[in-house]
């Protein structure tokens, strides 16, 4: 189903991508290896031992992830090389994924929402995303929905209907009381 | 940050005051809190940021992922708290960034630079509440006493005294 060639080469690109995510930012500081790596090299390794046939120890490993990094991805999730996730504390990811996507904190893709449960190629209710996208810290990307190539999910959104690609979706800043309101 | 640092077993102290109080808000006889949880992460970021301003960045970024690992939270070593930082619970807390005396941070919540906006770290003033869930994004600077509600996006700066509150929900008859 997918071999350990392939499954290495999707850790090299995760490495390599999360290197260069981590030079473009404001302190251009990269470790030796960001916990993030960590999380997407484990999940790698998961769906390679799923594939296998090794289904319990695939799980084991999952959750070895969730007890060291908090990156909740699921072992069949079919995820594209170059995935980058900036903080891998309380990220869940279901469905399919496509290369070079970029996951911050607590964001998610999953399924099963409002009793949608058809497959739209991640799973029986679960997403598709495309190339190039970025879950935003708190995005959630819920039910059988496909996200277009290259769109990005603003801080705390919540989509669960399709987007066209290279969408960039905001949500509304929260109001503020002056002291004494 | 004032004129003289205090002392890392002062800034301990009070950190363990603030939590001290806190928990007796619930359990008016705890004792032992050297293992809650918050205090480990809390103690544990203290060594790690003295270890950043004393020049071992290595191993001030190793006690931050045995803190991250074990405790759950995510306290950046070159990060500026001052002396009595609660954190109730650690489990997803984010924090990169500058703070001042007496602040709070409640469980899952986030204080970090974003890159879409413009580059730089949040600044939070004295008495700053950061409540269950709540995201301050981006070079934001948020005033001495301000609350930030529970799973509140904040993007903008917010004024002294101020309190963001989350909209209600509302209720859908079936």
């Amino acid at each position: 189903m997918i071999d350990w060639s392939s499954t290495r080469a999707a850790m090299a690109a995760d490495l390599t991508r999360h290197r260069a995510v981590l030079r473009a930012e404001a302190s251009g500081h990269v470790p030796l290896l960001p916990l993030g790596v960590v999380a997407t090299a484990l999940h790698r390794v998961a769906h390679w031992l799923h594939g296998a046939g090794w289904r319990m120890t695939a799980r084991l490993v999952w959750l070895g992830n969730i007890a060291l990094t908090g990156a909740d991805i699921d072992v069949a999730a079919r995820i594209g090389p170059g995935l980058v996730l900036r903080h891998p504390r309380a990220c869940a990811l279901y469905g399919r994924i496509g290369a070079d996507c970029t996951v911050f904190g607590q964001a998610g893709a999953g399924g099963y929402y409002h009793g949608r449960n058809h497959d739209i190629g991640g799973g029986r209710g679960l997403p598709v995303l495309e190339d190039g996208v970025e879950l935003a810290p708190g995005a959630l990307v819920l039910g059988p929905v496909r996200i277009g190539a290259r769109s990005r999910i603003g801080p705390r959104c919540l989509v669960t209907r399709d987007l066209p690609p290279d969408t960039t979706v905001a949500a509304k800043a929260w109001p503020l009381a002056e002291a004494g309101a | 940050m004032p004129a003289s640092p205090p002392g890392l077993c002062a800034l301990l102290a009070a950190d363990r005051a603030r939590l001290r109080a806190h928990v007796a808000r619930v359990q008016p006889r705890a004792e032992w809190l050297l293992l809650h949880p918050g205090f480990v992460a809390v103690a544990l970021f203290r060594l790690a940021s003295r270890c950043h301003a004393a020049g071992w960045p290595r191993t001030a970024r190793l006690l931050a992922a045995l803190n991250h690992g074990l405790t759950g939270a995510d306290l950046h070593p070159a990060s500026c708290i001052g002396p009595g930082l609660l954190i109730p619970l650690p489990e997803a807390v984010r924090f990169e960034g500058s703070a001042g005396r007496d602040c709070t941070l409640h469980p899952q919540s986030s204080v970090a630079p974003w890159h879409r906006a413009a580059p730089g770290r949040p600044r939070l003033g004295d008495a700053v509440e950061v409540g269950l869930g709540a995201l301050l994004l981006g070079p934001i600077s948020v005033g001495d006493g301000a609350v930030i509600g529970p799973r509140c996006l904040i993007e903008q700066d917010v004024p002294a005294g101020a309190s963001a509150l989350p909209l209600p929900v509302r209720a859908r008859s079936t």
